[in-house]
């Protein structure tokens, strides 16, 4: 599941064309965010109950010292569902935060592929089994 | 009476707690408090360990009360007994969060006769929303005159907007970030009665009596250390049991009150050596909010506390709502006194004033006997005005208190029911037993039974039936 926020523009086939997603047959659904400053843990955990195995969310980053920016407010959601869900036995990052700087789709696909790693650490979703 | 910290998730199913987690994370208190996670942890009151526990503490709770919400929705009304039944968690913890969810309204209670009571999830149309923040700030409470001023939503605020005194309690509402967790611990806000006396009746190391609650034992004791014989005003009981705690190494500090400057000015204490005991003794009848130091004592791993019945009540139920809270898993014993009136040191001394033509500070000692209130002067002069007169001096939560002998305490000391100079010390559980028991063998207390148990509970009641008679009405629409 990939989550952006509402000032990052980018092409959905960036990820789609990504060999990793290719040869694993790994499918990937895109979701804009509401522009309402703040990540809905919901969200997160929603997507897990429905069997997606990592969350991605990009969000844009501003300036260090504007409070309001997607990039810090969204950090403590992600760690929070993070640690939500190791706790109830999820593993422990399913849900990756990138920080967008609107020129670098290079550090965009980095991240994806981080994620991808660490679900590989904390293995498939085990509500699949369940 | 313990409830296990931490909830048995393992057992249930996986999309099930996925599901009651989900719907969790949308809990006020849980989102108020991440939303401002920066601010509180730049204020410094919670270390990021503190607020990351009852962040944790907070979600669980919900995330268990949301899965209990789930399974037992369109089922038949159940007992206590049947619900624990059905799920796989600590009982107690089954039975504070069902009371918990019919305090927010989800579950309704079915009176069937006098002994069985039966429970059932409310159903709620899918338009139902439910109120945002749902707790008020505690100023509320203060409006109503409900506030008994025991000073712990000041401990608790992680940003400090509360300011407390005599006649205020002022919220800052631009600070204030509506966690709630002043009103959920606030014992003047939802009653946790029914819940707590569904815990304590299944102890069966403990009796029950209507006028003085859930106890193990009761005595009639007094001091056998001099210096505390001399200044105690009911046979220095209280701060002997501070001593023993203290002489033993059982706590690391006790927090108590003390005389100030002012002599009967109260000054909150948190005292860590026994010879500074000897301040403390002899009882001030002057309020003070005791708890709002317990912030300071969090840095001591075992704490004493002598408190009036509101404030032990305070402590109970931050015990419970939710858990796991900072500062008080510190405070391993409660000694509790007896209380029928509390007042403000301003309102006392404006008392004196009016009814005696009195300065405070010409007064060496003040005491309540049969319903009037002594005062002894430097002179050696004894005056006395009956309670009735003082009440309009009192706070106007003590007139429809009915917890006179602090009975949620785990021993709890006053003069009603023993002669002059011996108090009546009831334990409440093996903690106050535990106490009691090694002071006497340390030859610290004497103790003899109660001369007549049954005066004792025909004080009480008479005692609670007068204050019950006061009781005024509280206007919930104002809310």
């Amino acid at each position: 599941m990939i989550f952006s926020s509402p000032e990052c523009k980018y092409e959905e086939n960036t990820f789609m064309e990504l060999k990793e997603l290719k040869e694993k047959h790994i499918s990937a659904k895109f979701t804009k965010l509401e522009n309402i400053g703040s990540l809905d843990l919901k969200l997160i955990f929603k997507s897990i109950y429905e069997g997606f195995d990592g969350i991605f969310v990009i969000a844009k980053y501003l300036d260090a010292d504007y409070m309001g920016h997607s990039y810090l407010s969204f950090q403590k959601y992600v760690d929070e569902a993070n640690r939500i869900l190791d706790k109830r036995g999820f593993g422990k990052e399913r849900a990756f935060l990138c920080k967008w700087d609107c020129l670098s789709v290079e550090n965009l696909i980095n991240d994806f592929r981080k994620l991808l790693e660490k679900i590989k650490i904390s293995g498939n979703n085990p509500i699949k089994l369940n | 009476m313990e409830i296990e910290e931490n909830y048995n998730f393992e057992k249930i199913n996986l999309k099930k707690l996925l599901e009651a987690t989900c719907r969790a994370s949308n809990n006020f208190q849980f989102l108020s408090l991440l939303k401002a996670k920066e601010a509180i942890l730049k204020h410094g009151k919670y270390s990021k360990k503190e607020l990351e526990t009852i962040l944790n503490s907070l979600i669980d709770a919900e995330t268990a009360r949301k899965y209990f919400l789930k399974e037992l929705f369109q089922r038949e009304p159940l007992t206590l007994e049947e619900i624990i039944k059905i799920f796989d968690f600590d009982e107690n913890q089954i039975i504070r969060d069902i009371f918990y969810l019919k305090a927010q309204g989800y579950i309704d209670e079915i009176i069937e006769s006098q002994d069985v009571r039966k429970y059932k999830v409310k159903h709620l149309k899918d338009s139902f929303k439910p109120k945002v923040n749902y707790f008020e700030p505690v100023s509320k409470i203060n409006d109503l005159g409900n506030c008994c001023h025991c000073g712990l939503c000041l401990s608790l605020c992680p940003l400090d907007c509360i300011d407390l005194s005599t006649n205020y309690l002022y919220v800052d509402e631009e600070t204030c970030i509506k966690c709630g967790l002043c009103y959920s611990v606030c014992p003047q806000s939802f009653s946790f009665d029914e819940m707590y006396n569904s815990l304590k009746s299944r102890d069966s190391s403990v009796k029950e009596s209507k006028n003085f609650g859930y106890y193990n034992n009761i005595y009639s004791a007094t001091t056998s250390v001099d210096a505390f014989k001399e200044k105690g005003q009911h046979g220095g009981v209280a701060t002997t049991l501070l001593y023993y705690l203290l002489n033993k190494n059982l706590v690391d500090a006790v927090i108590t009150i003390k005389h100030s400057k002012s002599f009967w000015k109260p000054k909150i204490e948190i005292v860590e050596d026994k010879s500074e005991l000897y301040n403390t003794t002899g009882r001030i009848y002057s309020h003070s909010p005791i708890l709002s130091i317990l912030d300071k004592a969090k840095k001591y791993d075992r704490v004493a506390i002598v408190a009036l019945p509101c404030m032990i009540r305070a402590l109970v139920k931050a015990s419970f709502f939710p858990i796991k809270l900072p500062f008080f898993n510190n405070i391993k014993y409660k000694i509790g006194l007896f209380c029928i009136e509390s007042f403000s040191y301003e309102n006392i001394s404006q008392h004196l004033n009016e009814k005696f033509n009195i300065d405070i500070e010409e007064i060496t000692k003040m005491n309540i006997v049969k319903g009037r209130f002594f005062v002894t002067l430097d002179s050696g002069e004894i005056t006395s005005v009956s309670l009735t007169e003082c009440d309009p001096y009192g706070f106007n939560y003590c007139h429809y208190c009915g917890d006179i002998t602090s009975e949620m305490a785990d021993i709890s000391i006053g003069p009603i029911g023993s002669k002059v100079g011996w108090s009546t010390v009831i334990t409440r559980n093996k903690t106050g037993e535990d106490l009691f028991k090694g002071a006497v063998d340390q030859n610290l207390i004497e103790k003899t039974p109660l001369i007549d148990i049954n005066v004792f509970q025909t004080n009480l009641e008479k005692i609670n039936l007068e204050k019950k008679s006061k009781c005024i009405t509280v206007e919930l629409q104002k809310f």
